[in-house]
């Protein structure tokens, strides 16, 4: 397994971008999941891993968004600190929301334990396209030891991501009247745990893409286009 | 000759009656005591769809109206939100079995979702203490709950049309 922060940005943008175009490939090869079969009135599964996987990329680009707000407070603190508190502010009240999604399917991932990632296997092995079912049915091994790669991945951008919210929301709360260099000074500390906890959200969220990157690659059917 | 033959059945049929009675309570007492549970049927669970995501609507009615925390906004808040979660365990009551077991993944993940929402509260609060002003603390409050709720409906509708619930 590797982890993306370990690489320089403009490999994580290729790699992002290469993977994504992989993803695009199998995508294309699950769509339609069981659904032509079942009967009108029965559960249709729905397309999690597809899901799941953007809405890791979505709070990654959340962090990474408010880790800057962040550092543009204290890189602001002695010339315009009130319009760089309020876009902190905001970034705050946006990660506030738009991490719901994520926090919720990590917190059942802990919750339903192995019988989340089931329905995952379900999914691969109902695909329509047989080469996918094949690959999943070969390589039912390295899935499991990726879902459990994933499941750890979520426990520490779970376990991170309270307490880092609590940072934010403290800091946002302390520098509301008086975002001033003094203030700012004062709290210095507290800014740098906060982009520390930060920091360990984003490697669970980068452990969770990368093994949902390496899901992608062992079951994309070979010969696939990748810009299909 | 009668007479005496009636005199004699009367108490024998009283005993037979109260052993009846004493046995059929036992029985009655013996049964397990089941939970309330509301019928399964489509249109049960089309009623109960529409009692939460109304009952949503009332929430971010809510988030709009009370203006302010010291007008009695939080408790309104409080209620409205809490009322969304009785609401939801009712819903959840009338999916079939093969519904629970579909979408225990998304039950799961709808039930995280309120617990999350629900630190908002507990955030408002820990706002105030760290010296927030109670005007910003409680628009913060409002505005997240709102969005929040909002997020958390639109995933509700979508499971509820995975798991094909009313139909």
């Amino acid at each position: 397994m590797t982890t993306n922060s370990t690489l320089p940005p403009g490999a994580r943008r290729a790699r992002r971008r290469l993977s994504g175009l992989a993803l695009a490939a199998l995508g294309a090869a699950l769509i339609g999941c069981a659904s032509p079969q079942t009967a009108r009135n029965e559960p249709t599964p729905r397309e999690d891993f597809l899901e799941s996987r953007h809405l890791v990329v979505l709070a990654m680009s959340r962090v990474d968004a408010t880790l800057r707000a962040l550092d543009e407070v204290a890189a602001q603190a002695n010339a315009r600190p009130r319009p760089a508190y309020e876009a902190f502010a905001k970034a705050v009240q946006r990660i506030e929301v738009d991490s719901i999604r994520v926090r919720q399917r990590t917190q059942a991932m802990r919750a339903r334990g192995d019988a989340y990632f089931d329905h995952w296997q379900n999914y691969f092995a109902s695909a329509p396209n047989q080469q996918v079912r094949r690959r999943a049915e070969e390589h039912k091994a390295e899935l499991k030891q990726s879902f459990e790669a994933i499941q750890q991945g979520a426990q520490q951008a779970r376990d991170a991501f309270r307490p880092f919210l609590t940072d934010l929301q403290k800091l946002r709360a302390v520098l509301e009247s008086d975002p001033s260099l003094a203030r700012i000074d004062a709290h210095k500390r507290l800014m740098l745990a906060a982009k520390d906890k930060g920091r360990q959200v984003q490697q669970g969220l980068d452990r969770i893409l990368a093994e949902m990157n390496t899901i992608t690659a062992l079951l994309k059917p070979t010969g696939a286009p990748l810009n299909q | 000759m009668k007479s005496i033959a009636s005199k004699l059945a009367q108490p024998a049929g009283l005993g037979l009656l109260a052993a009846l009675i004493l046995l059929s309570a036992g029985l009655v007492r013996a049964q397990p005591v089941w939970p309330f549970t509301p019928p399964t049927s489509p249109m049960a669970q089309r009623n109960s769809v529409n009692v939460v995501i109304n009952q949503v609507k009332w929430l971010q009615n809510a988030t709009r109206t009370s203006a302010s925390f010291a007008g009695g906004g939080y408790g309104l808040l409080m209620q409205q939100f809490q009322a969304v979660r009785d609401q939801y365990a009712g819903f959840k009551s009338t999916l079939t079995p093969q519904q629970l077991t579909v979408g225990a993944d998304q039950i799961a993940e709808l039930d995280a979702g309120l617990d999350i929402i629900q630190e908002a509260f507990a955030d408002f609060q820990t706002a105030m203490a760290n010296g927030q002003s109670s005007v910003t603390a409680f628009a913060n409050l409002r505005r997240v709950l709102n969005q929040a709720i909002g997020v958390w409906a639109q995933e509700f509708k979508r499971t509820c049309n995975q798991l094909r619930v009313g139909w």
